[in-house]
């Protein structure tokens, strides 16, 4: 049957993994590719040995090192089943990390953003979510400079500007 | 005459200062200092604090910095933070600061302490000259290109689009109300009153309020004059939802041209029988409230019902409504065949309100009523008025066959604990209906 099948995912270094399609179709990127070649009740493919047939998934944003990271997340919640995007709330925003998912994204800060980079374009919203509220951890209480250094933004205001900002929104800390 | 003998003035070079972005005047020579073209054609070097303030236009990031996420990214990093529109976020970049200031503007929290505060950003007084990325300048709603300087004093007023002001207590002005109402006339869209003034001013600011579709007085505290309010209520075409303030002068005027989106009206204050009798309220209306109103009797009352009753799917009458009598709200299920949700005081309600003829059955449809909450102010001797065996009979008769939920008061002066109200919860249970005590 196809939804055991195997899927091969090849990274930007042509490294191979083979995983179950479930685990892959945590990935909503490839959950919809796959809709298409292969449909779940198998009824487009034609030949008997369609299971012999191999199913290549090229994912050139993604480095071996960061997919391996991505795999052990879905292995894990590969028969978890979340909501759709739109059902989700804001209180599910607001929910604390999962334990598993902290231990999980306790890596350097390079591979985090490496990570929530790949579930950003293979369209994994929980991990997406869950690195997000990492990072969110980790700048709060820091100061305007930490912030930008920590996601590498440029300041381009002025003394001045920055000055006037801080003035204009006195009314909105003043609560 | 002018005096061509006066000596020419020159501009110094701080006037320099404080300009917004590279112009075309600033240059860089081969040591890497950057020079300033006078007007003198002396051309002046720009000190190191000048440089350092100089705005990054092309956004050019530290390659040695590591990996950068992507700006969506980082805007949704910060609003799962605990304050995510803070001041310190606002201020990390550009970019940042404008896709934030939509969201602290549209809905702005307003307390007594931030009001006047607030009134001076929008009204350009305490607001920031800060230009968008690459916006020379700014295009406004009808896309024609304005003063900059002005556009940038005057941003906040197509971003506004909810003023409550219910937590601002004793501080909302006559005249702070006016001009926060011109201020952001051009995008707002609810107002919730102030526990306080609301006057002649205001009233006339109203009018140029064209996109308001939710107007709630009823928080106001000083009288108003409801013919006033009337002639600023018809120049408001997208209005939905109205809420007359509870003190008002009696009005003696009846032809008004009501917004024709209402759908929501709850009436309050110096409405009389004359003006029930008198008024054409629009037949758009489905949701219709009564609370505070001093001079109007059951007569009043029922004359609106008979004329809106029909359309209305939630009524609800709330303490104190003093003229309309104990039995005064009894005719309502009679008069509103289509309502869906009623909210009632026991006050004004007796067991007639449930009798045949009143809770009549209806032959071409099946009565919709779905929630029936009963409130009570805790007057003694109201418990005598509707008993439970009366829900119990209307329920067994099948006079409320889409009865969903019966909410009681706890102040109803009823015994949860008697066998009549046992056998209430077990005829309604047995017929799929929720009873909760509120």
């Amino acid at each position: 049957m196809s939804t055991n099948r195997s899927i091969v995912i090849i990274t930007s270094d042509n490294e191979k993994f083979t995983v179950e399609r479930k685990v892959a179709e945590k990935s909503l990127l490839i959950k919809n590719m796959l809709k298409n070649l292969l449909p779940v009740d198998g009824e487009a493919s034609d030949s008997e040995d369609e299971d012999n047939d191999i199913i290549e998934v090229p994912t050139q944003n993604v480095r071996s090192a960061v997919m391996k990271n991505i795999l052990e997340w879905c292995e894990h919640y590969k028969d978890v089943e979340f909501p759709e995007e739109d059902q989700e709330d804001d209180s599910k925003k607001s929910a604390p990390i999962d334990p598993w998912d902290k231990n999980f994204l306790n890596v350097d800060q390079e591979m985090l953003y490496e990570i929530i980079l790949a579930a950003n374009y293979l369209n994994i919203k929980p991990l997406l979510n869950a690195g997000c509220k990492i990072v969110a951890e980790m700048i709060r209480g820091k100061s305007p400079e930490e912030i930008r250094k920590t996601f590498n933004i440029v300041n381009d205001f002025t003394p001045e500007e920055e000055a006037a900002i801080r003035r204009e929104n006195e009314w909105a800390e003043d609560r | 005459m002018a005096n061509k003998s006066r000596p020419k003035k020159t501009r110094g070079i701080f006037y320099k200062k404080y300009v917004y972005g590279v112009t075309e005047d600033v240059y860089e020579d081969s040591n890497g200092d950057l020079w300033i073209k006078g007007d003198d054609n002396i051309d002046h070097i720009v000190d190191n604090s000048i440089k350092n303030t100089k705005p990054n236009k092309d956004n050019s990031i530290d390659k040695t910095a590591g990996l950068r996420l992507p700006l969506e990214i980082i805007i949704e990093i910060l609003k799962l933070t605990s304050n995510p529109y803070c001041t310190n976020h606002l201020v990390l970049c550009r970019a940042i600061y404008w896709m934030f200031l939509k969201n602290i503007y549209e809905y702005p929290e307003l307390k007594s302490k931030n009001l006047e505060s607030f009134l001076d950003v929008i009204s350009g007084d305490d607001a920031a000259m800060v230009k968008e990325i690459d916006d020379d300048l700014i295009i406004n709603k009808d896309k024609k290109k304005v003063n900059s300087k002005l556009a940038l004093k005057r941003k906040f007023q197509l971003m506004v689009k909810c003023l409550d002001l219910s937590s601002v207590v004793q501080n909302g002005k006559n005249s702070y109300m006016s001009k926060l109402l011109r201020r952001t006339s051009n995008s707002l869209e609810i107002f919730i009153s102030s526990q306080s003034a609301f006057g002649a001013a205001p009233l006339v600011s109203l009018r140029a309020c064209n996109e308001l579709k939710i107007l709630d007085l009823r928080l106001v505290s000083e009288s108003v004059n409801l013919v006033e309010l009337f002639k600023s209520i018809e120049s408001l075409p997208q209005l939905e939802q109205l809420c007359f303030p509870r003190s008002s002068l009696i009005c003696d005027e009846y032809e008004f041209k009501w917004p024709e989106k209402l759908w929501y009206l709850r009436l309050q204050g110096g409405i009389t029988d004359s003006f029930a009798i008198n008024v054409r309220l629009p037949q758009t209306i489905t949701t219709l409230e009564f609370a505070h109103c001093p001079n109007l009797t059951d007569e009043g009352l029922n004359y609106i019902l008979s004329n809106i009753g029909i359309n209305l799917n939630r009524l609800s009458i709330q303490y104190p409504m003093p003229k309309i009598g104990e039995k005064g709200a009894d005719k309502s299920f009679y008069l509103c065949p289509n309502l869906k949700y009623f909210f009632i005081d026991i006050g004004y309600i007796s067991w007639e309100l449930l009798n045949e003829e009143n809770l009549v059955f209806l032959e071409e449809f099946d009565r919709p009523l779905k929630s029936i909450i009963i409130e009570s102010t805790g007057y003694m001797g109201m418990c005598e008025k509707l008993t439970p065996n009366d829900i119990t009979v209307a329920v067994d008769e099948g006079r409320l066959p889409c009865l969903e939920k019966l909410g009681l008061s706890a102040m109803l002066g009823w015994d949860f604990k008697s066998d009549d109200m046992e056998d209430m919860v077990s005829e309604l249970f047995h017929h799929d209906i929720q009873v909760f005590k509120i």
